[in-house]
């Protein structure tokens, strides 16, 4: 999957689980201090996430990406991982 | 004490220093009596002396040589050594010796009484059905079984009979101050058993109640306290005009400033301050220490109420007939509220204003918040919170009991069989519901016994628990196999030798775990002892307390019979098919779970040294002062003292697994 294609349905599912217009929502901006995640809201991402892409990810390793561009890159290594697998 | 009758010349020297007697013939005194030490005291009745030698300190440094002065006294007996001084009415008493009472206005037994003993308290249940006789032997357990077990009719009658017989025991129409006792400073005190060494300073009116101090662990009854149909058990503090009405205050209990308990009991290093309490049943380590805070018709253990926290036991339909439980290790939030009835599973925080009734009691280690109305669970998360760590460690610190023989036995085990299983039970059916709701990707919420759960979130919060699961199995099978590995060091074994060292001696724990407010236990143990009781196979409560304790004792072993029920049915295989390498597994998955889970609660931790932590500090500067000001007053994350024993628990646990992982390699 396209790097372009992992960011554009990350975004809507970011703007789906917290309430946030696509717009607001750019590549640098910070989970906590930018979008107001809290931290359930973070987790309820990590488990969104996983739904959108049929992944598994492990939630330390997930919860440590700050921002939408580290999410995406998270992302974007694990289905190129299970792409390979 | 050998007595005689007192001589024409100490009754002459007697009157000559104001002294009266109904009949001086009554009175009867020790061989060393001296007449000096009484001054004017009024006796009738029968009354008996001790020695009057020494001299007893009084705080400010003064002293005042023991004996009897102006007050009046009826048919008492007084032990060695004693101070009576200024007590306007002191009446069928038998005092002990060094016992010190000075500036009281009646001291009395009026008729007979059992001294609070067998008081009737509504407890749980306003409307009734619940009701708990007390008594000074009372511990969590037997008031649990006693409470909650109604549905055993035979077990309830058994154990009524056993605490009437108890009760009828301590009856009698003579109170006892015990040796070296003070009571002070105190007003009206009437039908009162007061044991060694209590100090009772200030009190206002106690009525109908047994002081159970001890020696080793005195009790300490304080200005303005006011409290009828009681027993205070050894270790316990009543202080600053606290108001107590047909309770029972375990061992190790403080209630203070102004705090009011009505129908209520208070088992182990309870503490209540400024609040409320009524038809409590506060199991070991309650905690309420602020002002508008209402206990009222539950059920808590290891607790801890936020200020403001209030329940509802009424709907205004058939009056106040509803109980909530909170089963051991819940928090509730400021300004959180619950309409009764209500179950919150263990280790649980609840947070907000709800206005449904739930039963989360599948969910342990839960959030409970509210959202718009609704109450949504969200399960495990708890296990993840710095806050439910540190309780669990601190309590087995707090523990202020110092008498020997202590009532309530108390299991402080964080993770056992009773959390782990209702883990277990949790994690599955979260994945039940997370497959009922596949087809349902929309929906935000899956309801569950009253509450709303994040659909997202049921597959995330199944792991949790699954990863508390593979911390416990792994710690009880490396606790396990410790023994054998110090003992076999250095030494090949053989899986034989390893099969044999994980063979329980019984199997008394596979089945449900249940917490007997303090006692983990196997409900088939626990139902075995019910049984007994209802037989009268079990005869009094000294043979009832001791089989509660062999099941405690027993802890360990069940808890691997347990343990290893789950792990052959994880398995697939029964122990005698184990091999090293499902043995690996088990070590493996603990030690990855462990350093995964520790890590999440240091996740946790370090949100208290975040920006929004810094909110406030370095008031007049900007950020150099606020980050200054900051580590002055909290310090740094990585200095924190439970943070560093986070750290120290997953490297002790990896080395653990390390060495275990060697020695199974080598089978």
């Amino acid at each position: 999957m396209e790097k372009a294609e992992v960011e554009a349905r990350i975004k809507k599912v970011i703007a789906r689980v917290l309430a946030l217009d696509e717009d607001e929502i750019t590549q640098e901006a910070n989970f906590i201090f930018d979008l107001g995640a809290d931290s359930m809201q973070s987790l309820e991402l990590v488990a969104a996430f996983e739904e959108e892409f049929d992944i598994e990810m492990e939630e330390d390793e997930a919860l440590s990406a700050q921002t939408v561009s580290e999410a995406v890159d998270f992302v974007a290594k694990i289905l190129a991982k299970a792409k390979k697998e | 004490m050998s007595l005689r009758k007192l001589t024409e010349s100490e009754i002459k020297d007697l009157e000559r220093q104001g002294c009266s007697s109904e009949s001086w013939e009554s009175i009867s005194v020790s061989a060393y009596f001296n007449p000096e030490r009484i001054r004017s005291v009024s006796f009738s009745g029968r009354i008996s002396i001790g020695r009057l030698e020494k001299r007893i300190s009084l705080p400010g440094g003064t002293e005042k040589p023991c004996g009897l002065y102006n007050s009046m006294i009826h048919n008492c007996s007084f032990g060695d050594n004693i101070c009576i001084s200024s007590v306007n009415y002191l009446a069928n008493y038998d005092i002990g010796e060094d016992v010190l009472v000075d500036n009281v206005d009646s001291l009395v037994v009026d008729g007979k009484s059992a001294f609070g003993n067998g008081t009737e308290i509504d407890i749980l249940n306003e409307a009734g059905g619940r009701s708990l006789k007390i008594f000074d032997r009372l511990s969590s357990q037997i008031a649990y079984l006693y409470v909650l077990y109604r549905h055993n009719e035979s077990l309830i009658k058994t154990l009524e009979t056993m605490i009437d017989q108890y009760v009828k025991s301590r009856i009698s129409a003579r109170g006892l101050l015990g040796r070296g006792c003070s009571i002070l400073n105190s007003s009206v005190l009437r039908n009162l058993v007061v044991g060694p060494y209590a100090i009772v300073n200030g009190a206002l009116h106690l009525e109908d109640g047994t002081i159970d101090s001890c020696t080793e662990d005195p009790i300490f009854i304080g200005e303005g306290v006011i409290a009828r149909h009681f027993i205070i058990l050894s270790g316990s503090k009543i202080m600053d005009s606290s108001i107590i009405e047909s309770c029972f205050i375990g061992q190790g209990v403080t209630i203070g400033k102004q705090y009011s308990a009505e129908n209520s009991a208070f088992f182990a290093n309870c503490e209540g301050f400024h609040g409320e309490a009524a038809l409590v049943f506060a199991g070991p380590y309650t905690v309420s220490h602020h002002k508008s805070t209402l206990m009222i018709a539950g059920l808590f253990s290891f607790y801890n109420a936020g200020s403001g926290t209030n329940q509802s036991n009424h709907m205004y339909k058939l009056g106040p007939v509803h109980q909530g439980i909170l089963e051991r290790g819940c928090k509730t939030g400021s300004y959180s509220y619950m309409i009764w009835p209500c179950r919150v599973g263990p280790f649980s925080a609840v947070i907000g204003k709800h206005g449904s009734n739930f039963d989360t009691s599948d969910f342990p280690f839960s959030y409970i918040t509210e959202k718009e109305g609704i109450s949504v669970l969200t399960p495990a998360m708890n296990l993840l919170s710095v806050g439910s760590r540190r309780d669990s460690e601190k309590w087995p610190a707090r523990d202020r009991r110092k008498s020997a023989r202590k009532l309530d036995i108390i299991n402080f085990g964080y993770l056992n069989p009773y959390t782990v299983g209702r883990m277990v039970n949790g994690s599955e059916k979260l994945l039940d519901l997370h497959a009922a709701a596949l087809e349902a990707k929309t929906k935000e919420f899956v309801t569950y016994k009253g509450v709303h759960i994040r659909r997202l979130m049921l597959k995330i919060c199944s792991r949790y628990y699954e990863m508390g699961v593979k911390v416990f199995l792994g710690s009880c099978l490396h606790a396990r196999l410790d023994k054998l590995s110090n003992r076999e060091a250095g030494r090949r074994v053989s899986m034989e030798v390893v099969k044999e060292a994980l063979a329980p001696n019984n199997r008394e724990g596979v089945c449900d775990w249940v917490d007997l407010c303090g006692l983990i236990a196997p409900s088939e143990s626990v139902e075995k002892l019910v049984d007994a009781v209802a037989d009268a196979k079990i005869k009094d409560l000294d043979e009832l307390s001791a089989e509660l304790k062999r099941i405690h004792e027993n802890y360990d072993e069940a808890e691997w019979s347990w343990c290893l029920n789950l792990l052959e049915t994880r398995l697939g295989v029964k122990l005698e098919d184990f091999t090293s390498q499902h043995l690996s597994g088990i070590v493996t998955d603990w030690k990855q779970n462990t350093i995964k889970l520790n890590n999440l609660i240091k996740e946790d931790a370090l949100k208290e040294y975040n920006a929004s932590a810094m909110i406030g500090y370095g008031i007049d500067g900007g950020e150099t002062e606020r980050e200054k000001d900051f580590i002055a007053v909290r310090g740094t994350y990585e200095d924190n003292r439970f943070v560093k024993q986070i750290e120290e628990d997953s490297k002790n646990v990896e080395e653990k697994a390390e060495a275990l992982l060697g020695l199974l390699d080598a089978l």
